[in-house]
Formats: structure tokens, C-alpha cells, sequence
């Protein structure tokens, strides 16, 4: 270890949070700083996401359905009953929380692909209700003119006041969640994901524990919901279709099954990759899809592995040179 | 009463190119391990193959179709080499976000190619409704139920009397055996998803005439096709027709009797309600797992 080596690894956080926190006022224009900020909200819904499917390995294909209801429920709240904004973002995350109890206690029973197609009909069922149940929702019209939050006698409704409202709720997130799977609850969902059988052997309640991994995930989908509703300020059924939901699996898995760094930059990276693709015109989408397969295939761990190995070079814990999937693993060791 | 049955034919018409997407979804489960998110979007393929062939390039439909089949045939091929054989040994997350990147490649490729705006196409056996016994019958619905359950016979006459079929059901059993025993595990892989997007592609050529063609066809028919796969049981072909019967009847008569609006959240429904009793599908086995 060199003296760049430990510069790097006393500062690189710091660095990391100074980055992070003045990117508003680098960023070249508003649109692209809107796009940033759906990019962290992605982010968010990302890692929420890894806790029922990279931490629980519990795999949701209808995901956005619960994005979908916090989004609908904060929206609703605010404009049809005039409720302050925090109230809506709460009630968010508490009316997806338990949404997904009609989904969970049901398919406790099921594995696999079979866990997969129960959750893709939910998705279903839940975007027909947004667009069907029209005295609530709106129908296709959606619902117009949310509010934007206020909060300590300040609104939000700039982008950039917006962006440190999501980069907060971001930073709450992975504290949480880094707690969560080095706690007791973590652990036993570990566990399930690995293998249910010998979990319940060695007595961790799996039903509870999968229960309240989806409680907590869908919990965090729903604030991330209301947080689109009230950045976009409008929510229509389109923009939770269950293609979304591959979508947000794509983040997941692109960025790293179970990895924290892997969850933002897969959700902030696959947000944002279309759009810097934008001058390519039409063609982007179709690179955006190859660049998924080819990100799988060349980067085994996701995007948040190969961060972590150009971290471990940088902090001179790897060689550079040594084949990567041995240094990988060696460095699990050293945790 | 008349009313009901003529729900009933409907639905069994869709049902069985439902059956036909879910057999391809199976076949491949079996076969690699995954399930092929891209597998909607062979259907949209099909669609447009026969679009190409019929329309663009004018040949009578008996040509068309052996041409689109074999646009479907090298086109099944180029993913398999490009996005399955590369990821053989990864875990099936991976492999089963590779599909889902490989159907919006797809999708996204033909839009730009053709835009998004929809062909219509005509039909291949007549639209001209028939009365029959008081029951008001379109040929085109007819034909695909026939065409359909044919295509499954056909499949599972070749999976199980042909040397290449046992070669394929071996292989999709136990790769390992297969190969030991001398057969050439990657061909048979290879030709078992070319197969499928085969019957993906054909389910596209059939669909066609009843919707419009549009890039984004395959998603709906992609989700239905999965969901008859697992109603019916993800392991066998025969219990993915089952499914996709099932499925497509329940769709037909939701709407006929209850709301269209709500025609999909009943099938789903419902598919979500046998599963909860039937965790492994109507005819699926219960799995022995050891620790």
C-alpha cells in the first residue's frame, strides 16, 4: 500500500458525497438534471427491490405495480384530499406495505418462476385498476397538478431542491439497508435466498421473514412512487406497465444482484444510458438493449463489481493484473 | 346459450396460440434452465416475417410462409449464439435479464425499421363470418385452434419417435448423461430453441390477421404465453396447450359475461388463484428437493 493508496482510501467517500452533492450546479441544464434526479428515484426503487429479490432471492417480475400504488396513493392524497405532502409520501410507503400483504401471505407456498408469474399477475391486475377504477385514479387521464412537497417553509419544486430531497431519502436508504442485512432479519433472509430448507432447519422462520422482507421493500417502492408522482407532478397507468418492471429487474441485475453501489448505479446508469444515447436518435433503444446483454456477459458481478474491484485496486488491496474473479473473491475473504 | 359457446370458440382460438407461445417458453425451460423473456418478441418476428414475405415482397401466402419460417429459423439462431450459448454456465438471474435485454433489442430494432405504426394483414382463411347451427364462427379462428393442436402433435411425435427428438428430451433431462451417452448436447440445445422460436414465430403468423402488426405485439402475448406455461406446469408441452386453453377461455369468457375492461385482471385473477391452490401448475409435479 502506497501513500496514493491510503490518500484514496481516507478520502474517497468524501469525495464521492462532494461529487454527489454539487451536481446540481455542474450539471450543463435542467432537463438533464430532471433525468438525474429520475435516475436517483430509480435508484432508490432499485435497492428496494434487491431486498426482496437480491437479498431474499424472492424474484418479482410485477414490481412497479407497488411504484405504481405509492405513486397513486400520494397523488390522491395531496390533490383530491388536500393533504401536506410528507403525509402523502408516508401514507405511500405504508398503503404499498400493505398491498403487498395480498400478495405475499397467498404465495407463500410458491417458488421459482412459479413466485415470478403469481407476482407478473399482480402487476396485471394492478395496472387494470389504475386504469379502470376512474373515480379514483382518473382512468387513462391520470391525475393532474400533484403539489410539489414543502417542507421547513421551503418547496421543493426546483429541480435542484428536488434533488437533495431524493439524495436525503437515498442516503436514509442505504443506511438502512446496509443495517438490515448485517442484522438478525438480514441474516435469515440471507439464508432464505440460499436455500429455504436448511434455513427453516436451522429454525429461522421463513414465512415471517419473508414476510416482513416484502413489508420493508415495498415500503421503500412506495416512497420512491410518491417521490415520482410529486417530481413529475402528474401520474397516468403508462408509466407502470409491467415492461417496467423487467426494467427495474434490469437495473438490479446489471448493477449487481445484492450489491448497495450496484443497485444505485444500475438504477441511476440504466436511467440515464438512453438519454446520453439520446443524439444516436432511434437507434439508441436498440443499443440500450445490447448494451444489457453484453454488460451480463462481459461483467459478471454487475456494474457494482467492477466498482468494487477498481475500488480495491485504487485502495492497492488488488493487484491489477491478477485475474479478476480471484481477486473478487479474495477480497470477500478480507471482510 | 349460443352466446356461450360462441365465447368458448373464441377463447379456444386464442387459447391455443397461447398454447403455442407456452410451448416454446417450456421448451426451452426444459432445455437451458431459463425462461425466455424474448420469447413475445419471436412472436412479433413471426408477425412481421410474414408481413415481409406476403406483403412486402408480394409471394402467395403457400410461399410466404416456409420463407418467414426460415427468416424465424436465423433469426432464433443469431440470439441463441449471441445472448444463450455465451452465458451457458451463469445463473439464471443473469441469463433471464440477458432475454429481457434481448427483447428490447428486438422490439426496439424492428420500430426502427418499420416505425411504429401498424400494418394491417389480411386474412389468410377468410374473415367472412359462417352461420353454423345458429353460431356465428370466423374460418380464421377455426383454422388456428386446427393449425395449433396439429403444430403439438406434430412436436411431441418428433420429440419422442425421432433419433433428434430423443437426443433433445435427453438433453433436456440431464445435459450431462446426454453427453455421455454420445450426443451432441450442443446441437440438440441449439435446435431445441430454434424450435421454439419457431412455434413463437408461428403463433405471430397465425395472430396476425386477428391483430394489427406493431412492434410491440409480443409483450402481451409474451406474458400470456408465460402465464399458460406455468398454469400449466412449466414441464410439459402438452400442459402448456392445457394452459393456454385454460387461459384463453377464462380471458374470453370474462369479457363475454363479466367486463372487458377488466378481461385481463380475470384471467390474471384467476391464474393467481390456481396457482395459490396448485402451486406447481394443473399439471405440474410436486418437486423433491434435497438440501
Amino acid at each position: 500500500m502506497n501513500t496514493f493508496n491510503k490518500i484514496y482510501k481516507a478520502t474517497r467517500i468524501w469525495i464521492l458525497l462532494i461529487v454527489a452533492l454539487t451536481l446540481p450546479y455542474w450539471i450543463p441544464n435542467k432537463y438533464y438534471l430532471q433525468i438525474a434526479n429520475l435516475g436517483l428515484i430509480f435508484a432508490i426503487l432499485t435497492m428496494s427491490l434487491n431486498i426482496i429479490a437480491g437479498y431474499t432471492g424472492l424474484f418479482s417480475v410485477g414490481f412497479i405495480a407497488f411504484f405504481g400504488i405509492g405513486a397513486y396513493t400520494s397523488a390522491i392524497v395531496t390533490t383530491a384530499l388536500g393533504w401536506p405532502v410528507p403525509v402523502g409520501f408516508l401514507l405511500a410507503g405504508i398503503v404499498s406495505s400493505l398491498m403487498s400483504l395480498p400478495l405475499s401471505i397467498p404465495t407463500m407456498r410458491l417458488k421459482g418462476m412459479y413466485f415470478a408469474v403469481a407476482t407478473l399477475a399482480f402487476g396485471e391486475i394492478m395496472y387494470q385498476v389504475f386504469l379502470n377504477w376512474t373515480s379514483v385514479t382518473g382512468g387513462t387521464k391520470g391525475i393532474k397538478g400533484i403539489p410539489s412537497p414543502i417542507l421547513f417553509g421551503t418547496s421543493f419544486r426546483s429541480n435542484e431542491k428536488y434533488f437533495y430531497l431524493i439524495f436525503a431519502i437515498l442516503i436514509v436508504m442505504i443506511f438502512l439497508t446496509r443495517n438490515l442485512i448485517n442484522s438478525r432479519t438480514g441474516r435469515a433472509m440471507l439464508s432464505i435466498r440460499e436455500n429455504d430448507i436448511a434455513a427453516e432447519a436451522m429454525g429461522v422462520n421463513v414465512p415471517v421473514y419473508k414476510l416482513i422482507a416484502f413489508m420493508i421493500s415495498t415500503f421503500f417502492a412506495g416512497i420512491a412512487g410518491a417521490l415520482y408522482a410529486h417530481m413529475i407532478r402528474y401520474v397516468s397507468p403508462e408509466s407502470f406497465v409491467n415492461a417496467e418492471s423487467s426494467a427495474v429487474l434490469a437495473m438490479m441485475v446489471v448493477g449487481g444482484i445484492g450489491s448497495i453501489p450496484g443497485a444505485i448505479l444500475g438504477g441511476f446508469g440504466l436511467t440515464l444510458l438512453p438519454e446520453f444515447m439520446r443524439f444516436l436518435g432511434n437507434i439508441r433503444l436498440v443499443l440500450y438493449g445490447a448494451a444489457i446483454v453484453a454488460i451480463i456477459i462481459l461483467a459478471p458481478k454487475g456494474l457494482g463489481g467492477l466498482i468494487e474491484w477498481i475500488d480495491g485496486v485504487l485502495c492497492g488491496k488488488i493487484k491489477p493484473g491478477v485475474s479478476k474473479e480471484k481477486t473478487i473473491s479474495a477480497n470477500e475473504e478480507m471482510k | 346459450m349460443n352466446y356461450l359457446l360462441q365465447q368458448l370458440i373464441q377463447g379456444l382460438a386464442m387459447g391455443s396460440l397461447y398454447g403455442l407461445i407456452a410451448i416454446g417458453y417450456v421448451l426451452i425451460y426444459n432445455a437451458w434452465g431459463v425462461l425466455n423473456f424474448a420469447q413475445g418478441d419471436m412472436v412479433m418476428i413471426g408477425a412481421f416475417a410474414i408481413l415481409i414475405a406476403h406483403i412486402f415482397w408480394g409471394l402467395p401466402i403457400l410461399l410466404a410462409f416456409p420463407v418467414a419460417i426460415l427468416m424465424c429459423i436465423i433469426i432464433g439462431f443469431l440470439i441463441e449464439i449471441s445472448a444463450f450459448r455465451p452465458l451457458i454456465n451463469a445463473d439464471n438471474t443473469r441469463r433471464l435479464i440477458a432475454t429481457i435485454g434481448v427483447g428490447i433489442f428486438l422490439r426496439n430494432l424492428i420500430r426502427v425499421v418499420f416505425g411504429a405504426d401498424p400494418y394491417p394483414f389480411p386474412s389468410i382463411f377468410g374473415d367472412k363470418p359462417m352461420q353454423i347451427g345458429g353460431l356465428t364462427i370466423i374460418p380464421q379462428n377455426i383454422w388456428n385452434m386446427v393449425i395449433g393442436f396439429l403444430l403439438v402433435i406434430a412436436l411431441s411425435l418428433f420429440l419422442k419417435n425421432t433419433q433428434i427428438g430423443k437426443a433433445m428430451r435427453a438433453t433436456a433431462q440431464d445435459r450431462e448423461a446426454a453427453s455421455l451417452m454420445g450426443i451432441n448436447v450442443k446441437r440438440s440445445m441449439s435446435l431445441t430453441f430454434i424450435i421454439a422460436s419457431v412455434l413463437g414465430g408461428f403463433a405471430g403468423m397465425l395472430i396476425c390477421p386477428v391483430y394489427f402488426v406493431i412492434p410491440t405485439l409480443g409483450t402481451s402475448l409474451g406474458n400470456k404465453g408465460f402465464s399458460a406455461a406455468l398454469l400449466g406446469g412449466i414441464t410439459s408441452n402438452p400442459g402448456s396447450m392445457i394452459g393456454g386453453i385454460v387461459l384463453g377461455t377464462l380471458e374470453s369468457l370474462g369479457a363475454g359475461f363479466l367486463s372487458s375492461a377488466f378481461q385481463n385482471s380475470i384471467a390474471y385473477g384467476i391464474l393467481f388463484l390456481v396457482l395459490i391452490f396448485k402451486p406447481t401448475g394443473l399439471l405440474g409435479k410436486k418437486e423433491v428437493r434435497k438440501v
